[in-house]
């Protein structure tokens, strides 16, 4: 009788085990292709953020902010008669 | 009963049947082992490992025909100003290759693969007769470029179409936001994305990172089913990050490109350098390149004049060895040279003064850059110690920038000299200089007569540790002064002076020298000077090679432009300007 209990109980635990090892290696599974996502998505940040940075550098050339400031909003150097120093 | 119908069965056809049983029994045992055998085979297969074939090796044979290592590509480095503005910068691209093997199985020469070509063409923007023509040409092959460094969306719609045998890889491409402007010191990246110029060629090993690699299954058509992990995660290639002020940077060169312009010049170099700390703040040069665009590079637009080109420096020397004249003790600032009657013959050689200044002090000698009276003084002078003094000013020697191709000038070396080439040294001939050995002179004297190292990079290493006095500070300030009037009205570089401040400097013009030595009408003009006069922050350098129009003298034509530059800097530094109204 005690064997028998033993025989169940030793069952049990197989089965439990086996659909621990399913649930898990599907879990694994599961994250391996979230990683995956994450990597696609974080080289896709780069992309983005090369382009971003390009893009940011290409339209703030001095050139170019000298020409909007001079032509678009009329702005200029002040001469030394404007200029006062203000002492601390 | 069921033995008696046994045996009566076996009373009937005994013979045979004792025969029969015994075959039946045969084929039965064989049939049974067959099976046996393959179950064998296959547990021998399973389980033993060693052995002529056994699983290991098996699963080696499979692998070996579906996991491949795949290259993670590692991006370079971005180059950056000591802002941290993007000089040099990398952004992945999409490379679209082709197994021609899979793609052409007839070798182009069905009209289904015609078809499948022209689709592929219009996908990539390629002329679809000439993509054929060269498919074909590579039909056995099994790697392709179809297009390299395509834009990332533009590479994605090529895969969509999902046409075998097409695949995409990721390169980088360099981009440098800041052009021309900044061209020569950054340098470019050939093909292979490696340093060919510049700091791109000096720093190319930390740039260039290293590229990781990771196990992939692939199926039979070189799609990858299967990630197996990462062998070894990629390096990235480090920043590197420069001394140079892109605003600074972009005003030389908008000063330098007029000054070219208006002087139809063949070509020139402005240098900016910080006195205190030896940095290279900008360095520009003309004739420019873009480097984001290959096809318009001119062999010869490449080069950093700044610190490639030599030449001599005229008259720009006559400060640093008017220094070493006080520093002698025979002289002060208003010791009274006679340069009358305004010409001096040393040897075989007449010195002239455009004018006969008469008797006139140090400074003065330096304000109208009299020949005769730097010859007089000259001529008082240890040519071997004033040649010293020279090196340690940084001339005859490269910089700490350790820029390729930098020249190091040459210094003369006599073992006797004659009194003409004791005279040429104090007033810039016999020698030979970069831009950049210039600025480095000029920022010592700026600096109260401490040479600090000039270099083009931020980075780890103490350049003030470094440094070396040339001078005591004293005689520095004298020599500041004594420039200082060198840009008052009556000094020869009026043209240099910048409203609201004091600056000081010197002229140079210098003959060019060809291949028959000096060039009857082929000049450099030059200024260098620093700013502003009471505590000195930059020492500037201009040439400008060969101007046509517009005059050739320094005064005339390099000092404005010095002007504009200082201008312009001393506004972005937040120097308090010397000469405006102040509110306590």
């Amino acid at each position: 009788m005690k064997s028998y209990i033993l025989v169940f109980g030793l069952l049990i635990a197989i089965i439990l085990s086996s659909v621990k090892v399913v649930a898990g290696s599907y879990s694994s599974r599961q994250m391996f292709s979230q990683l995956h996502e994450l990597e696609q998505h974080y080289r896709a940040l780069i992309v983005e953020r090369g382009r971003l940075l390009i893009e940011r550098s290409s339209l703030t050339t001095p050139a170019k902010i000298e020409a909007k400031a001079r032509d678009e909003l009329q702005m200029r150097v002040p001469t030394v008669d404007e200029v006062r120093v203000i002492n601390p | 009963m069921k033995s008696k119908r046994k045996s009566v069965k076996r009373a009937s056809n005994s013979a045979e049947q004792r025969l029969y049983s015994g075959r039946f029994g045969f084929v039965v045992l064989v049939l049974l082992l067959l099976p046996l055998a393959l179950i064998g085979r296959l547990g021998v297969l399973q389980v033993v490992p060693e052995g002529d074939q056994g699983f290991e090796f098996l699963q080696d044979q499979g692998d070996a025909r579906s996991i491949r290592e795949v290259a993670i590509p590692a991006h370079r480095g971005m180059i950056t100003d000591r802002n941290g503005e993007p000089l040099a910068i990398s952004t992945p691209m999409t490379t679209v290759i082709a197994n021609p093997r899979l793609l052409l199985p007839n070798d182009g020469e069905s009209a289904e693969e015609v078809a499948l070509v022209e689709q592929l063409a219009v996908a990539l923007e390629l002329d679809p007769q000439e993509l054929l023509r060269r498919l074909k040409s590579v039909s056995n092959r099994q790697f392709f470029y179809l297009k390299r460094r395509m834009p990332p969306n533009e590479g994605e719609r090529v895969l969509a179409l999902n046409i075998r045998g097409v695949s995409a890889i990721t390169e980088y491409q360099r981009y440098y936001p800041a052009g021309e402007v900044a061209a020569h010191i950054v340098g470019f990246t050939g093909a292979d994305d490696r340093g060919q110029e510049g700091i791109e060629l000096l720093r190319d090993n930390e740039l260039t990172g290293t590229n990781g690699s990771r196990r992939v299954a692939r199926d039979l058509l070189g799609n990858v089913i299967r990630d197996l992990g990462v062998v070894s995660s990629p390096e990235m290639g480090q920043d590197i990050q420069l001394s140079i002020d892109m605003r600074l940077q972009y005003i030389a060169y908008r000063e330098l490109k007029a000054a070219v312009i208006r002087h139809q010049a063949e070509g020139g170099s402005i240098v900016v350098v910080d006195v205190a700390t030896g940095e290279v703040l900008a360095m520009a040069n003309q004739p420019s390149y873009n480097p984001n665009n290959r096809a318009s590079f001119i062999p010869g637009t490449t080069r950093n004049r700044a610190l490639t080109d030599i030449f001599e420096p005229g008259s720009t020397v006559k400060p640093l060895s008017i220094g070493y004249a006080l520093e002698t003790g025979m002289f002060t600032p208003d010791s009274m040279i006679d340069t009358s009657p305004g010409w001096i013959r040393v040897g075989s050689k007449t010195l002239l003064d455009p004018v006969n200044y008469g008797e006139i002090s140090l400074t003065r000698i330096i304000t109208k850059s009299s020949q005769v009276g730097t010859t007089k003084v000259a001529l008082q002078l240890d040519p071997n110690e004033l040649r010293d003094r020279l090196y340690q000013y940084g001339l005859g020697q490269r910089t700490a920038t350790e820029f390729p191709g930098e020249s190091a000038g040459t210094l003369p070396s006599q073992m006797v000299w004659s009194d003409i080439g004791r005279a040429n040294v104090a007033f810039g001939y016999g020698l030979s200089v970069t831009a950049t050995q210039l600025a480095s002179a000029y920022a010592t004297i700026g600096n109260g007569g401490v040479h600090v190292p000039v270099h083009l990079e931020q980075n780890d290493v103490d350049y003030r540790s470094m440094s070396n006095r040339v001078l005591s500070p004293e005689i520095s300030q004298q020599i500041v002064e004594m420039m200082a009037t060198v840009t008052t009205p009556e000094g020869s570089g009026r043209n240099a002076r910048v409203p609201g401040y004091n600056v000081a400097g010197k002229t140079g013009t210098a003959h060019k020298v060809g291949a028959e030595g000096y060039m009857g009408a082929s000049y450099r003009s030059l200024f260098a000077g620093v700013a502003p006069v009471e505590q000195p922050r930059l020492a500037v350098v201009v040439v400008i090679d060969e101007p046509t129009a517009g005059g050739h003298f320094g005064g005339e034509v390099a000092a404005p432009a010095f002007g504009k530059v200082v201008a312009d800097a001393m506004r972005l530094l937040n120097v308090a300007p010397s000469t405006s109204t102040s509110i306590d």
